[in-house]
């Protein structure tokens, strides 16, 4: 399915944006390529849409949205959980390196270096994730299937990819796993039920069968970012995080009850990304 | 802001700074006689003692400087009261170009504090709190940041310091904003609460602990029945539980132990020996 003429750049950030009925996630890759742009500057941006959510790109998008690339086929059509287009981005991406990123995710300062750390494998999957005190968390309230499946503590929020024989098996398998979400998840996996794949388990599973080994870098604990969900950061679950803290922004900086943000932040609550904030990038970019 | 001054410049002068107020029912500054003595028979530094005009001492302290303390005073169980406010005039009143900040109930018994002056810094805090039984890990509210313990505090006089006591000074001055913004649980000042308020902002909004003194301190927070020597050993009961431990600082909160003859006896003990 790579077509000859697919890679137009040698690096950049990349993410699937499918609006659905509720949720704006065009608003949020736009606040995250901004937020890209404002840390990296001169790091090239791509989103993956669906033809209905290519149609709500505008102008100002394109300021910072290098690519745009539209969907032939949309897997998840009929899914509220737009997950099962996943796979393709390896056959979307513009770039022979690519940071896959899910939209819901901010950068509060530059992780270029990271790209070096990458490049010791041909598919990194980041692994565990942080609260927001920048420390590594041991929750494992959102991991039951993990643990009870013995599968690797990966998350897709983050990770990377190149093109070699290795990602393309690693694609290839997540490929089949999705295209055959139900009888995998009633006939392989433990104390299953999700009604779509998720990518996290998906990739987790895809890890599993090609080897953790080829898809993560154990010893670069840096390679992760602080996810939102409430337990992990030991908050109630019945109010968002956003009101029971104080969230400043110093942009790039997210302030979270008092504590800088240094690594990736998954905010999660979609409600956080407020107009206001939305603003406070495109003036700092002066869209 | 690290400070290039080699800390083994000789003419650099040492000392402990003590703070201590006495309330209605503690005689803070008798307390504050025990620990330094000990202090100084320990790393042989000097003890310097801040109160106020009111108080009255025969210990032989290196310089009684008096600052006044409007602060109420508190009393949370069977602790007893304090008056804990002004800590933040440590920079500004110190004799001493490097100066070790301890709590009048805060032992020192090894020369660990000793060699930690050794080393290249700005200023120490105590970071982490043992009890006997295991680690103290509170934060300072239920949504509230991990806190560092104000009960040892090292410095020189540089300008990272000075930024750190003039913001723990604006903390206690502004005190009920910043119990609001990092949703504290107590209501009374604490001088944990505010250093670890500073320390925070002063290190760009980071839990790091570079600024951390590198061990555990050991807290007994309960009734204290007695602490005996043997050699190389401290003996501690409390009520219900007795402990056998190296001898170490050691933090003893219960004052009335503090105040007891059998506190006195531990004290002379070990400068005895």
């Amino acid at each position: 399915m790579r077509r000859l003429d697919q890679y137009q750049a040698q690096q950049g950030f990349l993410t699937i944006a499918q609006n659905s009925s509720d949720v704006d996630y065009l608003r949020m890759a736009y606040a995250q390529a901004m937020s890209i742009k404002l840390t990296m500057p001169g790091s090239l941006y791509a989103v993956v849409v669906d033809k209905s959510t290519a149609e709500q790109v505008l102008d100002q998008h394109r300021q910072v949205f290098d690519y745009v690339i539209e969907l032939d086929e949309d897997d998840s059509a009929n899914d509220s959980w737009k997950f099962r287009n996943e796979w393709k981005v390896s056959f979307l991406t513009p770039f022979r390196e690519t940071i896959k990123v899910e939209s819901d995710l901010i950068f509060t300062r530059s992780i270029a270096h990271w790209w070096h750390a990458f490049r010791l494998r041909d598919v990194v999957l980041s692994v565990g994730c942080r609260d927001y005190l920048q420390r590594k968390s041991n929750r494992r309230d959102y991991r039951k299937i993990f643990d009870d499946n013995q599968l690797p503590d990966v998350y897709n929020g983050l990770m990377y990819f190149r093109y070699t024989p290795t990602s393309a098996e690693f694609f290839w398998i997540a490929r089949i796993i999705f295209q055959n979400w139900e009888h995998i998840r009633d006939n392989h996996l433990v104390n299953c039920r999700d009604p779509y794949p998720s990518t996290d388990v998906v990739y987790a599973l895809t890890a599993k069968l090609l080897g953790p080994e080829q898809c993560t870098l154990p010893s670069m604990d840096f390679i992760n970012f602080v996810h939102m969900k409430a337990k992990i950061n030991s908050f109630r679950e019945q109010i968002p995080w956003h009101e029971l803290v104080v969230a400043e922004t110093d942009l790039p900086m997210v302030r979270i009850n008092n504590i800088n943000q240094y690594h990736p932040l998954h905010y999660f609550d979609k409600d956080w990304l407020t107009d206001d904030i939305v603003k406070e990038y495109e003036h700092a970019l002066r869209i | 802001m690290i400070n290039t001054n080699k800390s083994n410049v000789s003419e650099k002068s040492k000392g402990f700074l003590l703070f201590a107020y006495n309330t209605v029912e503690t005689d803070y500054v008798k307390i504050a006689e025990q620990c330094a003595r000990l202090a100084t028979h320990t790393t042989g530094l000097p003890v310097s003692l801040v109160t106020d005009s009111d108080t009255v001492t025969d210990y032989p302290f290196d310089h009684v400087i008096t600052k006044e303390n409007k602060l109420k005073n508190y009393k949370v169980g069977e602790l007893g009261a304090w008056r804990n406010g002004g800590r933040y005039n440590a920079y500004d009143v110190t004799p001493y170009d490097e100066t070790i900040v301890i709590d009048a109930d805060y032992f020192v018994i090894d020369k660990n504090l000793l060699k930690l002056l050794e080393q290249d810094f700005d200023y120490r805090i105590m970071q982490k709190n043992n009890l006997p039984g295991g680690h103290w890990n509170l934060s300072m509210g239920m949504v509230g940041l991990p806190y560092v313990w104000a009960t040892v505090i090292i410095f020189r006089k540089t300008k990272k310091s000075e930024m750190l006591f003039d913001l723990v000074k604006r903390v206690q001055r502004n005190y009920e904003y910043y119990r609001r913004l990092y949703h504290m649980r107590e209501g009374n000042f604490r001088n944990d609460y505010a250093f670890t308020i500073a320390n925070l902002i002063l290190n760009g909004y980071d839990l790091n602990e570079t600024q951390g003194i590198p061990w555990n301190m050991l807290t007994f927070a309960g009734v204290i029945k007695s602490i005996e020597v043997h050699n190389n050993l401290l003996k501690i009961r409390e009520d219900k539980n007795a402990y056998v431990i190296p001898k170490q600082d050691v933090h003893v909160m219960d004052k009335g132990f503090l105040l007891s003859k059998n506190c006195q006896q531990m004290v002379d003990q070990l400068c005895d020996a």
